[in-house]
């Protein structure tokens, strides 16, 4: 879980507070609904995810060969998953 | 004189343009009747307008975003909506027998009865959600789109070999944007004739008084759907310029009661004079819905966008691309990075230069007017070309 707590962070850092105080990141928040991202923060987590894994992460391409039903259900744990995926 | 049909949805953004071009043809001496939710239209059209109603379907407001937005409009609006309304539609096509019939993009079930009667047909599109290319970052969802527009065509019974995209008018496609926003990458059937201005009857009262010269103004305005998300941003927003008493006065298009207590230079109301307020505007703070963009840029007033949702997030991108504004996260932006964003935009005269090249750009498009013109020319070919329509109508009245 050491790198689900490292994504969290760089999602957490995106998100910002909300009404003062960090939002949750479990495994299951939806980056779209939970945390209500857009392709500005998808943007921004990139950054982050580029920053701290390097190249080899490339979210948005990832998130740009996925189907409707799968972006609206995206997580916070899926997202991890895959980081994790091309680290290997 | 030609005649010509509207087919139109019950959402306010797209009924002003559709509104404004039946005007701009009645007064060039065309005969023009409605297709569509009387409940909604007659209100905008008047107790003289010829309207052939649709019936009503219960439209919940949609409260969700992104994707899932996407999906529900398709899924909860667009495609049950024409499915619904398409017998209503077919018969009054038939029975009006329109030189031209004049499709709303979302209203798919005009392109339906266009295609049954052999009718000469136009796109509307009041939103840029399908114009140009918005998906195609993102193929499968594009594909997903081509599913529900291909369901219906299906579910109508039309023959599959003769399939066409029903969004898109083979022959006339009319888009209420500019090509100073939305780009001139468009085939030559395209006319992007900028924002489409109606004459609105009724318009509410404001108390222009109040307005002081010696300062600022900023209209915050998000929108017609969606008041049921928006009361955390406009709460932020209040907060962001409650310090710029000394610069600025503010206009929320918002229910008085929902932003109590306001300080003495900001001021909510349920409904505004958009157009007769937005000349004495230097910002305008929105949702990004393509009416109230192109409104305040043909007036050359720059933009804060908080896209929601649809095509908003395509509108605010095109606008920050034009230099005519910035864009901030409408579930993020608290009152520190509002006021950030309202005082860069009224602070750098580049975005009121920007908005400004916009307005020439889309005075030159020549909305109502040219969208008139263009309409009247296809009504002309389609005459010349083909008097008899082909189709295996029905009645005739």
């Amino acid at each position: 879980m050491a790198l689900f707590e490292e994504v969290a962070g760089i999602l957490r850092e995106v998100v910002g507070p909300c009404g003062g105080r960090p939002p949750a990141i479990t495994p299951n928040a939806t980056l779209e609904g939970d945390l209500r991202f857009d392709s500005v923060d998808l943007a921004a987590v990139q950054a982050g995810l580029a920053r701290r894994f390097g190249d080899r992460v490339d979210l948005p391409a990832h998130v740009s060969a996925l189907g409707l039903e799968e972006i609206i259900g995206l997580t916070a744990a899926d997202v991890a998953h895959y980081v994790e995926d091309r680290l290997r | 004189m030609s005649r010509f049909l509207f087919v139109v949805p019950p959402l306010a953004g797209h009924l002003n343009p559709s509104l404004g071009v039946g005007q701009a043809l009645a007064r060039a001496g065309h005969e023009v009747a409605w297709c569509g939710p009387e409940l909604h239209v007659r209100p905008l059209l008047g107790p003289d307008a010829l309207v052939f109603p649709t019936g009503s379907r219960l439209h919940r407001p949609q409260s969700d975003h992104g994707l899932a937005a996407v999906k529900s409009v398709w899924d909860r609006f667009i495609v049950p909506f024409a499915r619904f309304s398409l017998p209503a539609v077919e018969k009054a096509a038939a029975d009006y027998r329109p030189d031209v019939l004049v499709v709303d993009q979302h209203s798919p079930a005009g392109a339906i009865a266009a295609h049954r009667l052999g009718l000469t047909w136009a796109t509307l599109a009041c939103s840029t959600m399908d114009l140009g290319d918005p998906l195609a970052g993102l193929p499968r969802v594009r594909e997903w789109v081509e599913g529900r527009v291909r369901h219906l065509w299906d579910k109508a019974g039309l023959p599959a070999e003769e399939y066409f995209d029903l969004r898109f008018s083979p022959h006339l496609v009319i888009a209420s944007t500019g090509r100073a926003l939305a780009g001139s990458d468009f085939p030559e059937h395209y006319a992007l004739v900028g924002p489409v201005l109606a004459e609105r009857p009724a318009q509410p009262d404001f108390p222009w008084d109040w307005l002081d010269p010696d300062r600022e103004h900023v209209l915050v305005s998000m929108g017609t759907l969606a008041d049921d998300v928006s009361s955390r941003f406009l709460h932020e927003t209040v907060a962001a310029l409650a310090p710029l008493g000394e610069r600025l006065q503010g206009v929320f298009v918002a229910p008085p009661d929902a932003l109590p207590d306001l300080p003495p230079h900001l001021l909510a109301r349920a409904r505004v004079p958009m157009l007769d307020l937005l000349p004495r505007m230097d910002l305008v703070v929105s949702h990004g819905g393509l009416n109230t963009v192109c409104e305040s840029l043909a007036n050359g007033v720059p933009l804060v966008v908080a896209p929601i949702r649809h095509d908003q997030p395509i509108n605010a991108n095109q606008v920050v691309a034009a230099g005519a504004g910035v864009r901030v996260g409408f579930a993020r932006a608290d009152a520190d990075a509002l006021r950030a964003a309202v005082t860069t935009v009224l602070g750098d005269p580049a975005h009121r230069a920007a908005a400004h090249r916009v307005r020439a750009s889309f005075a030159e498009a020549g909305g109502a007017d040219a969208a008139a013109a263009a309409l009247t020319r296809l009504s002309a070919q389609s005459t010349a070309q083909s008097p008899v329509p082909a189709g295996r109508g029905g009645s005739t009245s």
